[in-house]
């Protein structure tokens, strides 16, 4: 078991050093800097916008402050901000809070309504709750996220119902583009559960009812839903910054779409990375569960 | 408006208790009695709150180092300058300084301070935190972005205290209108931030979380909270030293909370939600849509005219551009001809951008100066209607030709076609460079539009100079020739079509050079315009820079909420944020009246 994590974080830590180096080199590619806005204001001196640049070693060369970057993040000091003058880690402290507490919220409520869907699905395959499923997961997978935030943030505006910026109106937004993934794998998972030869055989041995689909048919299905489970979390958290910024919800998706567009790239550097690192995580625990419940990964190739 | 100063308002509170009276005659031993300043023409009512929607979270609250606009919104309420440009008259008036003098033709200004003004802390405001303050800015290994301002004739001015209550500001060179260089440089309190300074920690200083006590100043409010991503909310400075003319200290407002909206869009919202009170920085299409949506709900809706921010087309002239390229030469050569240029902006249709794009809420502009600018707009600027006529004319003169499809050649049969980059994220300047396309194809021109993100097309026009032309808004923080030195000077790193020349390239620009230094020494107000409406004259003659319109600055308010008058230059709403008040009954909370 050790081993096996521990090739899974080795292959986590070697994921995050090849994001963090990305993220860098498409920093370093992308034209100006944080400091180029200062150019529209007649008043400042481009001199003393290069001094700027020189204080904060955007004149060096990328592999430089990659370099410089990366002995400080292996020390904790992740770089700061450029444009708020403060450490990257202090600022992203209390957003991380916001978009986890969203982000978990959404992904609990989409797991647990695809999951009722699914279970309904298939208790009763082609039956109504089938039917409205696979219409659901249908219209939901095509109605973009983007399209979905500004109607109902326009709902909220007009009808006073949701409060623009609060909490209810991001979970609405960002809840409905977890199912529909979620829902299918869910329902497919449990419908070949259902129709698997060793459940027939149960059935066949008078074993029915809620021991059947507890015993034999959910440990079944639980296989790929646990491979989706870690890597879902990550989906969703990275669908939050843009249904954040959308609905106004104080989290990392506006400061990190900011920092994009003011080219304050040691905050670019850290989110991205944080979501690298949720998502090796979430694979790492997926992995965990799958190695605890299924003892095929546990036998000797 | 009219600002007297008046010493008498702690005496006058103790009068009757004989010994809290003692006790105030023997602290005024140690210090001079209040020297507030007095709006005899302001009658408020104190109490409620402000809530107001910003576009962007503001970065810091350390006045060196805050330069975007949120944040400069947020920092201007906090701390006060020495001398302060009224948004509205757009004259410089006395704020923490009394009155100024200046003497040897313009070299020296002696400031006298108000005494007996408290910091928000508490401590007390001398002649030492302003001496402090300015050592800051002029620090060259702080390089705050002010120092600029502050380095006259290529030296920093210097800045001593004469006694306790008066500075005295020395140039290098006579320089007229010096006292506006202290308009929106705060003055910080020595005592909270000597430490941070000689700890080289300074630009560090203040950040957007900072512990709410900790961040001192003058302005008319103080940090009370900040709520991350969220809210930043100020309260009263109960040391402020301005009153009205029932000698109430102002502001009258508690709190004024700043939220973060994101986009133009969300804050229209947010107003129309009925939880902003006010809205400024708003589009011509927002604020049609504000005309109708508010027409039963009685709130403010004012344009108060074209602000100072000039939009206009130029071209690259900067010699090597493009690394040489040949083909880019031959543009270069069509750029370089004044009637090339004329032609373009003869053909023209300024009048319909203003409609087409601005919905009538902008002025055509021939010029860089906007009608806004009181002071320094030139009437006698020619401002001849658009001409395809004239403009064919100026081309035919200068050897172009036109094939029997009507497409534009030079003298050597090379097609005209060029491309106009401009900001991807300004939609106004998109769609003026697509009108500009369309005028421009009937002279037979073959124009690109070139939309780029802001930062990209910044690096690629004023660093990389690759570029054939570009659309640009310019807006000065300040309405005087001055602040626009780097721009018209043709050592000017933003001369923008051909910057940091070793010598003037044209005789033109020459005139212009010596025009702008004459004007920037010239102490005689009416001279000093002469000179510079003859630079503005040259300019229109040459037309290095296209002028097209200045868009109108579009602000609204609830009902209720008086002396609300958006100005034309920054802060346009918040200008005068300790004279804002709640009629009675109406809008307390700020959120209550609009619905």
């Amino acid at each position: 078991m050790i081993r096996f994590l521990a090739g899974r974080v080795a292959q986590a830590v070697l994921l995050l050093i090849v994001v963090s180096a990305g993220v860098f080199a498409l920093a370093a590619l992308a034209p100006g800097d944080y400091f180029a806005a200062l150019r529209s204001d007649p008043r400042v001196d481009p001199a003393a916008i290069e001094t700027l640049r020189t204080r904060y070693g955007l004149d060096r060369p990328v592999e430089v402050r990659y370099g410089v970057w990366l002995a400080g993040a292996v020390r904790g000091d992740f770089g700061v901000s450029l444009a708020y003058n403060m450490p990257v880690t202090e600022l992203l402290a209390p957003r991380v809070g916001k978009s986890l507490a969203l982000a978990s919220a959404a992904w609990a409520l989409g797991w647990v309504s695809a999951l009722v869907l699914a279970l309904g699905a298939a208790l009763r395959p082609g039956g109504l709750i089938d039917k409205l499923t696979s219409w659901l997961v249908s219209t939901l997978l095509v109605l973009p996220e983007l399209l979905l935030a500004s109607v109902l943030v326009l709902v909220a505006a007009r009808t006073g119902i949701l409060r623009l910026g609060g909490f209810g109106l991001a979970l609405l937004t960002l809840a409905p583009g977890v199912v529909p993934v979620l829902l299918r794998h869910a329902r497919a998972a449990l419908k070949e559960a259902a129709e698997a030869t060793f459940v027939e055989a149960a059935r066949a041995r008078g074993i029915a009812g809620r021991r059947l689909w507890v015993m034999y048919i959910f440990p079944a299905a639980a296989n790929p839903l646990i491979s989706l489970f870690g890597m879902s979390f990550a989906g969703v958290l990275s669908a939050s910054l843009v249904v954040e910024a959308v609905t106004g919800w104080p989290g990392i998706g506006p400061l990190f779409l900011d920092s994009i567009a003011g080219r304050d790239f040691y905050v670019v550097t850290v989110v991205t990375l944080l979501m690298a690192a949720l998502l090796a995580a979430g694979n790492l625990a997926a992995d965990a569960m799958l190695y605890a419940l299924d003892p095929r990964l546990r036998t000797p190739q | 408006m009219t600002i007297m100063h008046s010493r008498a308002e702690a005496g006058t509170l103790c009068a009757g208790i004989v010994l809290f009276g003692m006790t105030s005659l023997a602290a005024g031993l140690r210090t001079p009695a209040e020297e507030v300043a007095k709006y005899q023409d302001l009658h408020g009512r104190a109490g409620g709150s402000l809530v107001v929607y910003q576009r962007a979270e503001p970065k810091t609250l350390n006045p060196l180092f805050g330069f975007d606009l949120s944040s400069r919104e947020v920092i201007g309420l906090l701390q006060a300058d020495l001398v302060h440009i009224n948004r509205k008259t757009l004259e410089a008036e006395p704020a923490l300084a009394s009155g100024w003098k200046a003497s040897e033709g313009g070299r020296v200004y002696t400031l006298r301070l108000r005494r007996g003004l408290h910091f928000s802390d508490g401590e007390p405001f001398t002649a030492d935190d302003v001496v402090f303050s300015f050592g800051l800015y002029l620090d060259e290994k702080l390089n705050a972005p002010q120092r600029d301002l502050l380095v006259v004739g290529g030296e920093p001015i210097r800045v001593e205290a004469v006694d306790a209550g008066t500075v005295r500001v020395a140039l290098s060179r006579p320089y007229a209108a010096a006292e506006r260089l202290f308009d929106s440089i705060a003055i910080v309190p020595r005592h909270a931030v000597e430490k941070a300074y000689r700890e080289g920690t300074a630009d560090r200083l203040w950040p957007v979380d900072a512990k709410p006590g900790s961040v001192v100043g003058m302005g008319p409010y103080r940090l009370k909270a900040y709520v991350p991503g969220q809210s930043i909310v100020l309260e009263r400075n109960p040391f402020y030293w301005k009153v009205d003319a029932a000698g109430q200290r102002l502001p009258y407002l508690d709190t004024i909370e700043f939220r973060f909206a994101g986009t133009e869009d969300a804050q229209l919202l947010h107003f129309v939600n009925g939880d902003a009170a006010m809205v400024s920085g708003l589009g011509a299409r927002n604020f049609e849509y504000l005309k109708q949506e508010q027409r039963t709900r009685g709130a403010q809706l004012v344009d108060a005219g074209p602000g100072l921010e000039y939009n206009f087309l130029f071209f690259n002239l900067q010699p090597g551009a493009e690394g040489g390229d040949p083909a880019f030469r031959v543009r270069q050569g069509w750029f370089t001809q004044d009637a090339f240029r004329r032609a373009v902006s003869a053909a023209i249709d300024r009048e319909g951008i203003v409609r087409l794009v601005y919905g009538g809420r902008a002025a055509a502009i021939w010029g860089p100066v906007s009608p806004g600018d009181r002071r320094w707009w030139d009437a006698e600027i020619p401002r001849p209607a658009r001409s395809i006529e004239r403009a064919r004319q100026l081309l035919g003169s200068a050897g172009f030709h036109w094939s029997a499809e009507h497409e534009l050649f030079d003298s050597r049969g090379n097609r005209v076609e060029f491309s106009i980059v401009t900001s991807s994220s300004n939609a106004e300047r998109r769609q003026t460079a697509t009108v500009i396309q369309n005028d421009l194809s009937q002279l037979g021109m073959k124009v690109e539009v070139v939309p780029l993100e802001f930062r990209a097309m910044l690096d690629r026009v004023m660093r990389a100079h690759r570029f054939d032309a570009a659309i640009f808004g310019l807006a000065s923080g300040d309405a005087d020739p001055n602040a626009g030195m780097n721009v018209w000077l043709s050592s000017g790193g933003m001369h923008l079509w051909n910057a940091e020349q070793t010598s003037p390239a044209t005789d033109w620009e020459a005139e212009i050079d010596r025009l702008m230094e004459q004007q920037m020494s010239e102490m005689d107000a009416r001279r000093r315009k002469k000179l510079f409406d003859r630079a503005q004259a040259v300019l229109a003659e040459h037309v290095p820079l296209i002028c097209t319109v200045s868009p109108d600055i579009l602000a609204a308010a609830k009902a209720g909420l008086e002396n609300f008058s958006p100005a034309v230059i920054p802060p346009y709403t918040l200008w005068n944020a300790e004279r804002l008040y709640w009629m009675t009954g109406a809008g307390e909370a700020g959120v209550s009246s609009a619905r």
